[in-house]
């Protein structure tokens, strides 16, 4: 099966599963949240774009995740994305995500606790970056602040990525 | 004095940097970017797609006609 008949396939059951929800046409997609990040402690803004809004009867946002194989439980750095726009939102909506492959789909809603747990990680991900930032002089002293980076990992598939990676790293061993 | 130049936090970036804190910099301090792969364009599509269908109730040729464009446009 190509590429295409998945995304078509996978789309059918996500509409399918929303409208046996008896969620039809979103109010908004792609809604963008934008926050000055003082509010948390931070010096750079917050942005994010929130897939499916739906405002009237349900209050809640669903993000879709096409996968190849659709999770039984979330997965953590979905449930820390989802925190960050609960908290943009101001903790009033609900939040779900549904997986969906070409076979099955599996709509799971996130609890509040589990949403307030992964926002603290998340911000402290956030206050890492920053910290970082204000110890990091120059460009090189960011890069010097990790490892040499895996270059099988699958981050770095792509050849042409791999390939400016590797030299960004080789001028700098 | 910052680095980090028009930086904005994401939950793309927070992620980043914690499973992948090369890829992080290569982006945001040296600006090179991960091209956009298979899987986010499946995603895209498949997303865009679902949001027509609920939106318009199509017909089953609408919904390829219009699946067949997006592919195209996006990929």
């Amino acid at each position: 099966m190509s590429e295409f008949e998945f995304a078509l396939n996978s789309a059918k059951l996500i509409a399918k599963e929303l409208q046996e929800r008896q969620m039809n046409r979103p109010d908004q997609y792609q809604e963008r949240v934008y926050c000055d990040g003082s509010k948390f402690g931070l010096k750079y803004p917050i942005v994010g774009f929130l897939d499916f809004s739906y405002h009237k009867n349900y209050n809640m946002v669903v993000d879709i995740k096409t996968t190849k194989r659709v999770p039984s439980v979330p997965n953590a750095d979905h449930i820390l994305q989802q925190s960050l726009y609960w908290k943009l939102t101001g903790e009033k909506r609900r939040f779900a995500l549904l997986y969906a492959s070409d076979k099955r789909v599996n709509f799971i809603e996130i609890s509040k606790q589990d949403l307030e747990r992964a926002w603290a990680t998340i911000l402290f991900n956030m206050k890492f970056i920053e910290r970082l930032d204000e110890r990091c002089k120059s460009k090189k002293d960011w890069a010097l602040s990790f490892p040499y980076p895996d270059l099988n990992s699958f981050y770095y598939s792509d050849k042409s990525f791999k390939q400016k990676i590797t030299e960004l790293y080789e001028e700098l061993i | 004095m910052s680095v980090l130049k028009k930086f904005r936090h994401s939950a793309s970036s927070a992620s980043k940097i914690k499973n992948a804190p090369q890829v992080f910099i290569a982006d945001k301090i040296f600006g090179i970017k991960q091209p956009y792969g298979e899987a986010a364009l499946r995603g895209n599509v498949a997303e865009a797609i679902a949001r027509y269908i609920l939106a318009k109730d199509p017909t089953e040729d609408q919904i390829q006609a219009y699946a067949k464009k997006k592919w195209e446009k996006l990929k």
